[in-house]
């Protein structure tokens, strides 16, 4: 599914360069549940924003499926994300002013669905991530638990191949980051690939296959 | 559209979420948008809707030209020229005369004029009573008939129908009345009230040097201004060898009805319009340093919208649906301040400026308003959404970060703003200064004379009870001594024309013992008709001579007295005294030149004097007083309160007559102020722009400089903790704020010399680069804006770096 190459991102500092990432090759195969682990600064949610191309500024080959990702444009970059890529952080990142409804909706919104079809998908999901009752609330009004529930149903609402998780549970108590972990797994059973950033064994432990980084090489196994 | 709705429902919910900054902007935008709406109300009402006439673009004005000055029609040129024309649909000839409306109620003065039976029909006029003249009623000796305003009908008769055969008294003749003309008829506030046929007596046909007729046509299909034109000039030239006299070096031009309601004002209005709209640009920039303050706290909303899919198209348009929502509710506040906006100026606009009584708020200023603000959202919105939607990601959502903070294409961005902020208003500023130096020159004008305590008013004897001039000066001597007996009316004098009131008419003289002026030159001077006092009462001293006095009467030498310009253009090297002249007037007996008075100020206090000639009322012709309707001026100089004094004086002249109107009460200290009431109100309108646009600028300034205290409290705290002085802190924001203000001083100077050059004609004696003016601006601005900053500066320098350190 995924394919990189000597992929390196680095920041021209003086003469010389300073590395985030350095040669990095990675096979990903349809419906893994990766973890990237490793200490701060390893280069880990860089990797992760490259993966989803919300970071364009490197060097290196990217294959995302028959997509030849580092010659596309920005523009093209932003279609693939749209097609393939949900995002799931570790500060939930909904949107204060929407509602749990709102921000479901609006991925869809975003992909130019039709408005009756982006109506019936979000009572689906709101009914499959049993949050119904909660679809008027903001997210102010909801746990943290119930924000990342949220965070990760609008992540999948567009049902992309690639589910991008930050730090899913970092905000969480063991309780509820549980029931997340729970839902990734559930997910990736249905087939969608995952690939999360965490420093938790215990959520790494629900990953069919864990890569280290360190000074943003990965650290071979 | 269902995503548009989404957009607009999250706009409304952004700007309730932060009611601060909404109120200021919309408060910013409602005073931008509702100046412009105001303005452009009163442009769209003066300039932009046609006139109330059917087809109005074909209606022409016909003048006759000399030396390429424009003039009125003589009666037999227009006889000649309806009669050969192949050009218009209709032509018509109109001349204003005035009224004494008697019989009902107290007597008063109408503005009339008389007009042909085609000039209605020429206009496309119908009246909504009665019917219009026929060429019957246009002929001289013809039954009396008139035709009243919708306004005189209101005021005088009640609006009642049954006015249509009733008889009215107009200088003391009977007229029928046979129609009510339209309301829309009324384009000035001085409009004709009345009209009555021209009915042209074969002793008008025969004037030839009385210009004193207008004449409209209305050009046939198909036939244009030039092909009119071109026809009417042939004519003029083909009436040459008929009457070379009066007609030499005379030509024809055509002007648009249009053109000629509005020409006067059209450059005022415009730029006021360009000034209100300088200040919205200033509101815009204002705005939109707030929405890019305003962007930086919602960046990681932006990438968090961006990483779920949003592409940069897509966000642009939320933020600008945002900025255009922000704009709209600016601009419904904006219409509400507009209403009342052109409400105050119609109050303060001279009432000369045609149609400004139709100003209001109609579909053209809703349309333009709405243009306005979706443009003006725009302006304002689309750096900050060009700058929010450009958003880094990685940086943006990375955790732990509190976002990528101002880059510095946004720093850029702010000054370049507040820099243009400055050079807008160092623009209108300069505009003002200029208009209010020359508003202060222009009040140091000496009038040449003294006009405080003088009051007048006027009236005018109806031709049939005052057919003679005997009689004439025979009711005018009485009223002066009737007058003179009122206890406070001993100063009193009588005047044909007020000074800065009323230019009067000018006619040709033929000096005596000088050669004959080859055709075409003619030497001219405004014929002024006086009491003997009037010099005297008016404080305009004698130069030369003598003044007039009781024995310049009746049957004695005729005498004058001319003002110093006349002695300068026709006796520059010689003295006038003793000199004598005859005049255009059918009058054989010469005029002698007794004395010289000093130039009154008659046309303007911001025009040069013209010749003039004063001659005694005793000695006026039959033909000066048919000229002015046997009508003078009462002036009188008031030592004691002047209301009581107005009273008395109108009894004495009413216990001579009762049925004359007294008109035109004033005094000549109102007089000399309505005479620059123009320059006043557009140096106030002008001030009241530039200073909203130096406070919008100042509060810009202020928002950029709060704004940059407060990003760099931090460093602030390092700098204070590391041992720099507050001193030290308070000249850093200082520097910047006044870096960015004088870099906009500058382009506002730069800018300033080249747009002030549409101000040139409403300047008077003071130059359109005067130096002064641009330093005073450049120092007050910068002063205002060095102001602006303190209050950041003075913040910055009490930072308490452990708070600041911490904090961080």
């Amino acid at each position: 599914m995924i394919r990189l190459q000597n992929l390196e991102k680095f920041f021209e500092v003086g003469a010389g360069k300073s590395y985030v990432l350095r040669r990095i090759n990675l096979d990903v195969r349809e419906g893994e549940f990766i973890t990237f682990m490793g200490p701060s600064g390893a280069g880990k949610s860089t990797l992760l924003s490259i993966l989803g191309m919300l970071d364009g500024a490197w060097a290196g080959e990217y294959f995302l499926y028959d997509h030849v990702v580092h010659k596309l444009s920005v523009k093209e970059r932003n279609g693939l994300h749209k097609q393939y890529v949900g995002f799931v952080f570790q500060s939930y990142h909904l949107i204060d002013n929407l509602t749990v409804y709102e921000n479901l909706d609006i991925p869809l919104s975003y992909r130019n669905v039709p408005r009756a079809e982006r109506q019936s998908t979000v009572a689906d999901v709101l009914d499959r991530f049993n949050i119904v009752g909660k679809k008027d609330l903001y997210p102010s009004q909801l746990s943290g638990g119930q924000q990342q529930l949220v965070a990760v149903a609008r992540a999948v609402i567009a049902n992309p191949k690639l589910i991008l998780a930050d730090e899913p549970t970092g905000n969480l108590h063991s309780s509820q980051g549980k029931e997340i972990m729970e839902l990734f797994r559930k997910l990736n059973n249905e087939g969608t690939t995952i690939i999360q950033v965490t420093h938790s064994e215990q959520n790494a432990a629900y990953s069919n296959r864990v890569i280290k980084l360190f000074d943003g090489w990965i650290v071979p196994e | 559209m269902g995503t548009l709705w989404q957009d607009l429902k999250f706009g409304l919910r952004m700007l309730a979420k932060s009611p601060s900054l909404t109120a200021v902007a919309v408060l910013t935008l409602a005073l931008g948008i509702g100046a412009n709406t105001a303005i452009f109300s009163v442009v769209n009402a003066v300039l932009l809707r046609p006139l109330p006439y059917k087809d109005a673009q074909r209606l022409m004005l016909v003048w006759e030209t000399f030396r390429g000055r424009r003039a009125g029609v003589t009666a037999p040129d227009f006889k000649d020229w309806s009669e050969q024309q192949g050009v218009f649909e209709q032509i018509a000839g109109s001349t204003s005369m005035n009224f004494n409306l008697t019989g009902t109620n107290d007597p008063v003065r109408l503005s009339g004029a008389r007009v042909s039976a085609s000039y209605f029909p020429a206009l496309g006029v119908q009246p909504v009573l009665g019917h219009m003249f026929n060429a019957e009623q246009d002929q001289p000796g013809a039954a009396r008939v008139a035709l009243l305003s919708h306004g005189l009908w209101q005021e005088r008769f009640g609006s009642d129908p049954g006015v249509l055969g009733r008889t009215i008294i107009l200088d003391d003749q009977q007229y029928t009345v046979i129609g009510v003309m339209p309301a829309e008829l009324r384009l000035w506030a001085a409009s004709p009230q009345v009209w009555v046929p021209l009915a042209l007596t074969p002793r008008e046909l025969a004037a030839t040097g009385s210009h004193r007729y207008r004449v409209l046509g209305r050009l046939k299909p198909g036939i244009t201004r030039e092909q009119a034109e071109a026809r009417m000039k042939s004519i003029a030239e083909g009436i040459v060898p008929k009457r070379p006299h009066s007609n030499t070096g005379i030509s024809v031009m055509l002007l648009p009805l249009q053109e000629q309601v509005v020409g006067d004002v059209r450059g005022s209005l415009l730029i006021l319009l360009g000034a209100v709209g300088l200040v919205l640009l200033i509101a815009c920039a204002n705005v939109a340093n707030l929405l890019l303050a305003r962007a930086l706290v919602r960046e990681r909303e932006i990438a968090v919208r961006a990483a779920l899919g949003a592409g940069r198209v897509r966000l642009l348009r939320q933020l600008l649906t945002e900025s255009v929502l922000l704009a709209f509710v600016g601009g419904a506040l904006g219409l509400f301040l507009a209403r009342w906006g052109a409400d105050a100026l119609v109050a303060t606009l001279p009432d000369s400026i045609p149609r400004l009584a139709r100003t209001g708020i109609d579909t053209t200023v809703l349309g333009f308003t709405l243009v306005i603000a979706v443009a003006t959202g725009i302006v304002f919105g689309l750096a900050p959404a060009l700058q929010a939607s450009r958003v880094d990601l990685n940086n943006s959502l990375k955790e732990g970060s509190r976002g990528t903070g101002a880059s510095a294409g946004q720093h850029r961005l702010r000054s370049a703003l507040v820099v243009s902020e400055v050079a807008l208003a160092v623009v209108l500023l300069i505009g003002a200064s200029l208009l209010i130096k020359s508003f202060v020159q222009l009040q140091a004008v000496q009038p040449g004379f003294r006009p405080e305590g003088l009051v007048s008013m006027r009236l005018a004897l109806p031709q049939d009870r005052y057919a003679e001039p005997a009689q004439v000066v025979a009711f005018y001597r009485q009223a002066l001594e009737r007058v003179r007996a009122t206890p406070g009316g001993e100063e009193v004098a009588l005047t044909s024309h007020l000074p800065l009131d009323d230019s009067g008419f000018n006619l040709a003289i033929f000096i005596e013992g000088r050669p004959a002026l080859p055709p075409g030159e003619v030497q001219m001077t405004y014929l002024r008709i006086v009491s003997p006092e009037y010099f005297r009462v008016l404080g305009a001293p004698l130069r030369a001579g003598r003044g007039l006095d009781e024995n310049d009467r009746e049957g004695s030498v005729r005498v004058g007295l001319i003002n110093q310009t006349m002695v300068r253009q026709y006796w520059p090297n010689e003295s006038p005294l003793g000199k004598r002249f005859t005049m255009d007037d059918n009058e054989k007996t010469p005029v002698e030149i007794v004395g010289v008075i000093g130039d009154v100020k008659h046309f303007g206090l911001d025009s040069e004097p013209r010749p003039e000639l004063f001659v005694p009322f005793a000695q006026a012709a039959p033909m000066h007083w048919n000229w002015i309707d046997r009508s003078l001026n009462v002036v009188v100089r008031a030592h004691t309160e002047r209301s009581g004094l107005i009273s008395a004086v109108r009894q004495a002249l009413w216990s001579v007559d009762r049925n004359l109107p007294i008109y035109r009460v004033t005094t000549l200290e109102q007089v000399i102020a309505e005479s620059v009431v123009s320059q006043r109100v557009y140096m106030r309108l002008l001030g009241l722009f530039a200073g909203l646009a130096g406070l919008l600028a100042a509060v810009g300034i202020y928002g950029v400089m709060s704004y940059a205290v407060t990003q760099h409290t931090h460093d602030i705290g390092v700098r204070l903790a590391l041992g720099a002085r507050p001193g030290d802190v308070l000249g850093w924001v200082l520097r910047r704020g006044l870096r960015l203000t004088l870099l906009g001083v500058v382009l506002g100077l730069g800018a300033g010399l080249a747009l002030t050059r549409v101000l040139r004609t409403l300047l008077f004696e003071v130059s359109v680069t005067d130096p002064a003016t641009f330093a005073g601006v450049a120092i007050l601005l910068t002063g205002v804006a060095a102001l602006a900053c303190w209050v950041p500066a003075r913040r910055a320098a009490r930072v308490d770096p452990m708070v600041a350190l911490r904090y961080e």
